[in-house]
């Protein structure tokens, strides 16, 4: 049976256990910020090369919604039937 | 008249309105608040950019008054609206358990939008029907009837897109409201997203998607806008109150 960690040694651990067990929500959270990321290169893109792109919200939203929800859903439905 | 403002002030009214909401008993709609937020210029912003119709062009005979004033669609731009808006709306949906919600959503949204538009020069009536005056703080200068292009070249040159950046900040801030769990509790209350989910299949990934929408719109589309004015083309900043001051004042462009 092992001894109990010393308070110094405790008092370095806890921290450093605490900041590994939020590493992978904050990489989770940083990772589903990456399609906003691509809808927003895109839409800018396409703004700016055409600004009536950018006068109607609808386009943006159907944009948003495909890269964002409907294109990963389907990727992934179709990953699992293969 | 402002731009992504519009698009992102509900995301923090909704976030402050929490206690309201407990003095009230009943919450308060995130979607009824966005929609009111666009309304004014919903029915209005057609006629004063013009719009070409099987070959005609239709557009307001003087788009400043038209947009702001009476005779014209400058009622749309009052407090009285908002109140006479949420209560026609009531009154019709009032056997309906969202119908308080989105009614007094709706109120907040279109009073949101008539307090920014006191910020260029053109102003709102504010007080109409007891007042025909125009309150505006001439923080940037009104160019609606320039057009689309130009307006918007305006705006993003002054004072405008710093109030819109303001806007977006402060949603940064409170980012919390950008998250799932706060959806879930505090803005899917709202039987409208149920609705999407029932209706259109839509599971609870693409509600927040949907709902996350206007903040995306507001700060894409603000991002871009800034760059068509001042890298596409060379708009030069002015940050002076009442800029840009390459804008012809609105009066002097009144049809005499």
């Amino acid at each position: 049976m092992s001894a109990p960690p010393a308070p110094e040694e405790e008092a370095v651990r806890a921290p450093v256990e605490a900041t590994a067990r939020k590493q992978p929500a904050l990489v989770a959270g940083l990772r589903s910020l990456v399609p906003y990321a691509v809808a927003f290169v895109i839409f800018v893109g396409l703004g700016v090369a055409d600004p009536r792109f950018m006068l109607n919200w609808s386009p943006g939203l159907v944009l948003l919604l495909a890269v964002v929800w409907a294109i990963p859903a389907l990727w992934r439905r179709w990953r699992r039937r293969r | 008249m402002s731009w992504a403002t519009h698009d992102v002030e509900p995301y923090v009214i909704r976030r402050h309105v929490d206690r309201l909401e407990r003095k009230l008993g009943f919450p308060i709609s995130f979607m009824a608040i966005l929609l009111g937020s666009w309304l004014p210029d919903m029915m209005t912003k057609w006629l004063v950019y013009g719009i070409s119709v099987g070959g005609y062009d239709i557009q307001a005979h003087d788009p400043a008054q038209f947009h702001r004033s009476f005779p014209g669609v400058g009622p749309t731009h009052s407090l009285m609206y908002g109140v006479v808006f949420a209560a026609v709306f009531y009154l019709i949906f009032h056997r309906k358990s969202w119908a308080k919600i989105w009614a007094v959503g709706l109120m907040f949204g279109i009073w949101a939008h008539v307090l920014s538009d006191t910020l260029d020069s053109n102003g709102v009536m504010l007080f109409f029907p007891f007042s025909m005056a125009h309150v505006h703080f001439d923080v940037w200068a009104y160019a609606g009837e320039t057009g689309r292009y130009v307006d918007g070249s305006a705006y993003f040159s002054s004072l405008g897109f710093v109030w819109d950046g303001f806007w977006i900040a402060m949603v940064l801030l409170n980012w919390r409201v950008l998250q799932t769990e706060y959806f879930r509790l505090r803005v899917a209350t709202d039987p409208f997203w149920g609705f999407l989910n029932r209706r259109l299949h839509l599971p609870e990934e693409a509600l927040v998607v949907l709902y996350r929408g206007a903040f995306f719109y507001g700060v894409a589309r603000w991002s871009a806008w800034l760059i068509w004015v001042h890298v596409t083309h060379t708009n030069t900043f002015d940050l002076s109150f009442g800029g840009p001051s390459w804008v012809p004042p609105f009066e002097t462009l009144l049809p005499r």
